[in-house]
């Protein structure tokens, strides 16, 4: 197959979006605006199956595995370049899956907002870009939508145009563009040592072993500045601050962009630093391993305290995100093929928990206009689906067996117990580590059920006499309509496939973390 | 098939119970179809049991499986479960009449025993895992019943007890899968020692943190917490099967991963057995004494199950054959003795309003024969021969003695034995005062209720009457039980 093929859709949702953007005042009437949904819908469709074609290409053909395009050169080897290997296809699949079905769920909630085409047409343009971090082939490429993120998110974090909208995309944008710039000593750094003069990735590492030797220490400290740079957009801990204040946003841009695609963009890259850049010989039992685990494990514990201290229900689930985005990035710092394995695991595992979570606040937000999870009162009866989802979400994200999120933690701890026990036998120091996660991941998994279970709770259990104080009682409240409510329990079948039937997903994961750890 | 039967039939009703509006509004239908599916359960139950077999049901990745098999100790609790179940389902029947939401109370005590079927049968550690959350998922409901607010802290307090135990005890699970080479229940454990080899001071940890996580379930210290405030807010019926039956969920997980998975051998003379003596001896000995100083009838109740669950408990830390028949004689004796106790405190409340010991003066006028079935189990629980907990104290005590856990023998019975005189403490009290209120006791406020002789309806009765019988028959003929378990004993030693 052609590799302009994976040109595709990157640019074609980046150039609709633009379009749009140039044309966002011809849509004002209710006729136009049926066709502006129906458009985009079909365009997010159409690119969701362009993706899904070059995937199935990839895993049919013997040959699909070296689809690549080079955009242009920057200078010397350096190339601007597309390359598809079966790490990028899981992000992919991921997102191709999502996008459409998360565009449904904002035709709905969009639907009384102001700027609705300006909002779709960043949203499109979000779609591309992201596209294009999973199919880059190189960490310069990759850099470069990277930062076009930051760019076209910018404006949905800013959306609302309220004092506190505007103060929240600009915390963001500080943050991101602050993280991407110690990313870029990184990849320069990486440059400068890389065995092609490309830095294109290669599984194991790119690495020149030889000019490398005598340089470890200068290697590591970039290594875990660029970890902490594109760690910003996983949020980790200390450069977390923007992603709970990021709430702001609609809840499509905070359930589909700050749970999935950007946050999982930040995992994403640093999976790419970590396995395919510096490779995991090179960092495997050096002092920037346990670094960048530390600096995990405290995010973990963090995210799910504060999660239970915080009251406002996106602002909750926001914290749950830091807590388990780190989840990934423990998995990627443990540096074992069954490490990447279980972060990629986490890393789909987590979207389609974390998607149905926000859309679940969102529906509520939607129909009855609560915001804090003390006025959820007996809603449980009134939206049996909505609730039904966020039932399964949670448990999921709780780590009990039968849900998805089981599966990626048991990977997790089998990989932290199986290095850790080499470790240890290897007299590294620091070895106890992998060890000090488990606990830390089981203590994050009972303070989600706190945090998770209460809102479930006071929606099936009100005490008696709060439904009535909260009015949730007299208005009849009601599940919202199919748009909404379709990708919520397509959202929950995913995490009960995924969690009843996880061997083929598990057999890829491995199969990934095979060849590049 | 047979085997997952049992499992989903209850789930299922009782889904269909909470679901369907035309069965939830009409009272009659709730009950009658939950009265047929617990008898049509306890067949199905026990056909599985004398029938046996094994049943994969679904593979979740390559080496984690769902499946169910049936042994010996899954017959002893699942048996002891249906009728339990069946017992306290048909007192429920006359009890929750005056409840509100009934639907909801039989929807989830249905599928509780479904999970709890899910638990006995299930033969290996993460189906009994998965089985173990969703218990405690649904019971949840049965305590946080009445919806006032000290129901749903105490909900809340049980939810968090249970979770965060579970989670020590998956640190546990998720140890034991990394070295262990399968996690099926195997007689006599599954661990190889150059699995572990180099790795023994983490094997500890994790079994401790099993002891303690497991442990919660069984209200055993420093994780009881929840269980003297959860108990007593629950409907009386939910109290009895809480107590009686599902602390022994946690009991079950203590014995399959200890005598089935770990095995006892790299546990015994280890500090983590000292820690699981001393830890339940100190359970032991604090239930009863804030049970002798509680005055609230159902909460006394409640610091009882924390005492004597941790009898049980003893009784498996001793690593010990003989020790191992006390405690699972125990795991049947004080299900039948507590669900009794609860069954009767439950028609005082529905009776009288009285839910304090102090109130109760003058009971055998009100009801001679509950009391008296409530006077015959409380002989039980103390111990006193030939009543049913004598047979498994005396195992008990006997095994402590010829363990060879050095001055661990000798302290156990000792705080056995003083437990006993407490559990008389505060158990009798409430009897004598009943039966022989005294020369200045003035009934006249009682025949002006119209008390006297009002016993609790025969549906309530029965129950009552059946538990009583059996926890004395049992003691009388502890034989063919006592065989069986000593069969289980000589297979996992």
């Amino acid at each position: 197959m052609n590799g302009f093929y994976l040109a595709l859709p990157v640019f074609l949702p980046i150039l609709c979006g633009c379009i749009l953007l140039a044309f966002r005042d011809r849509f004002s009437g209710k006729r136009e605006e049926r066709l502006l949904n129906l458009g985009i819908e079909g365009l997010v469709i159409l690119n969701s199956l362009i993706i899904v074609m070059i995937l199935g290409k990839l895993y049919g053909d013997k040959d699909g595995g070296t689809m690549q395009f080079t955009l242009f050169r920057l200078f010397g080897n350096l190339t601007v370049m597309f390359k598809l290997d079966r790490m990028g296809s899981v992000f992919a699949g991921l997102i191709a899956f999502l996008w459409p079905l998360a565009t449904l769920y904002a035709f709905e909630y969009m639907k009384e907002e102001p700027r609705k085409p300006a909002f779709f047409a960043y949203y499109t343009m979000t779609y591309g870009v992201t596209a294009g971090i999973a199919f880059s082939g190189s960490l310069i490429t990759l850099y470069l939508f990277y930062e076009l993120l930051t760019l076209v998110t910018f404006p949905l974090v800013l959306h609302p145009l309220s004092r506190e909208a505007a103060h929240a995309s600009r915390k963001y944008l500080y943050y991101s563009l602050g993280g991407a710039a110690f990313a870029f000593l990184g990849l320069v750094l990486v440059l400068g040592f890389s065995a092609t003069g490309n830095t294109e990735f290669l599984a194991g590492g790119m690495l020149n072993q030889e000019l490398a030797q005598g340089y470890e220490n200068v290697l590591l400290t970039f290594y875990v500045l660029a970890f902490f740079g594109f760690g910003v957009k996983a949020a980790l801990f200390p450069c977390h601050g923007w992603l709970p204040k990021a709430t702001v946003a609609p809840t499509p841009v905070t359930a589909l962009l700050h749970a999935v695609a950007v946050v999982k963009s930040g995992a994403f890259a640093i999976l790419r630093l970590t396995y395919f850049s510096f490779g995991t010989d090179f960092l495997r039992g050096t002092w920037a391993q346990w670094t960048v685990m530390a600096a995990a494990l405290v995010t973990i514990v963090y995210g799910s305290t504060m999660a239970v201290r915080e009251v406002h229900w996106k602002r909750r689930l926001a914290y749950s995100t830091i807590s388990n985005l780190s989840y990934i990035l423990f998995g990627a710092s443990i540096m074992s093929p069954l490490g990447l394995a279980a972060a990629l695991c986490h890393m789909v595992a987590h979207a389609f928990m974390k998607i149905c979570g926000f859309f679940c606040a969102g529906a509520v937000m939607h129909q009855t206009g609560k915001t804090h999870i003390y006025e959820l009162d007996g809603l449980g009866r009134q939206m049996p689906v909505v609730f039904g989802c966020l039932t399964v979400s949670s448990l999921s994200l709780m780590g009990i067996p039968l849900f998805a999120g089981f599966i990626s933690k048991w990977n997790l701890c089998q990989s932290a117990f199986a290095y850790g026990g080499e470790a240890v036998k290897g007299g590294i120091p620091g070895g106890f580590l992998p060890y000090v996660g488990v606990a830390v991941i089981l203590y994050s998994a009972l303070m989600t059920a706190i945090y998770m279970l209460t809102v479930l709770v006071r929606a099936y259990f009100p005490k008696t006499g709060t439904v009535m104080e909260h009015g949730n009682g007299k208005r009849g409240f009601h599940d919202p309509n199919w748009m909404m409510v379709l990708p919520l329990i397509l959202f929950a079948v995913m995490i009960l496939v995924i969690g009843l039937h996880s061997a083929p997903f598990m057999r890829l994961f491995l199969s990934i973390g095979g060849e590049a750890g | 098939m047979k085997l997952l039967l049992p499992v989903m039939i209850p789930i299922l009703a009782g889904i269909l119970v909470l679901v369907s509006k035309e069965i939830r509004k009409n009272r009659k239908l709730v009950t009658g179809l939950s009265a047929a599916v617990l008898i049509v359960e306890a067949a199905l139950i026990f056909t599985a049991i004398l029938s046996g077999g094994s049943l994969v049901l679904c593979r979740l990745t390559d080496t984690i499986h769902i499946s169910f098999r049936i042994d010996q100790v899954s017959g002893l609790f699942a048996g002891l479960t249906a009728v339990m179940w069946l017992l306290v389902g048909i007192y429920a029947i006359a009890y929750m009449e005056h409840e509100h939401d009934e639907y909801r109370f039989f929807g989830f005590y249905l599928m509780v025993e479904g999970v709890l079927m899910g638990i006995d049968f299930s033969s290996n550690l993460i189906t009994m895992y998965v089985f173990y959350e969703l218990m405690t998922l649904t019971s949840l409901p049965l305590v946080l019943h009445e919806l006032t607010k000290e129901a749903v802290q105490a909900g809340l307090k049980y939810l968090f007890y249970s979770v965060a135990g579970a989670f020590l005890a998956l640190f546990g699970i998720f140890f034991l899968a990394s070295v262990s080479p399968t996690l099926e229940f195997t007689p006599g454990g599954v661990l190889e020692s150059q699995a572990i080899a180099g790795k023994e001071g983490l094997l500890l940890a994790s079994a401790c943190c099993m002891v303690v996580g497991f442990g919660t379930k069984a209200g055993m210290f420093p994780l009881h917490g929840w269980l003297p405030t959860a108990h007593p807010v629950a409907p009386a019926p939910a109290s009895a099967v809480m107590s009686g039956v599902i602390t022994k969920a946690g009991i079950l997980a203590v014995i399959r991963v200890f005598y089935y998975i770990i095995g006892p051998d790299p546990i015994r003379g280890t500090w983590v057995q000292t820690v699981w003596m001393a830890l339940s001896l100190v359970t032991v000995f604090m239930g009863s004494m804030l049970a002798y100083k509680e005055q609230v009838f159902k909460k006394r109740l409640a610091y009882s199950t924390v005492s004597q669950v941790s009898y049980v408990m003893f009784g498996l830390s001793l690593l010990h054959p003989i020790a191992f028949v006390g405690a699972l004689s125990h795991v049947v004796f004080h299900s039948i003795i507590k669900n009794g106790l609860f069954l009767s405190a439950g028609a005082v409340i529905e009776k009288t309003g009285w839910t304090r010991v102090e109130q109760m003066r003058g009971l055998g006028k009100v009801m001679p024969l509950t009391l008296a079935c409530y006077t015959a189990v409380s002989l039980a629980l103390i111990g006193i021969p030939p009543a049913s907990g004598f047979v498994s104290k005396w195992y008990l005590a006997t095994g402590a003695l010829s363990s060879g856990t050095g001055i661990w023998g000798f302290i156990g019975p000792v705080v056995l034995l003083v437990s006993a005189l407490l559990t008389a403490g505060y158990l009798l009290p409430i009897a004598i005062q009943g039966f022989f209120p005294g020369q200045d006791f003035d009934s006249t406020e009682l025949k002006k209720r119209k008390l006297i002789g009002k016993e609790p309806s025969l549906l309530m009765l029965l129950p009552i009457l059946v538990l009583a019988m059996g926890a004395v028959l049992f003691g009388c003929f502890p034989g063919s039980l006592l065989q069986m378990i000593a069969s289980i004993g000589e297979l996992v030693f």
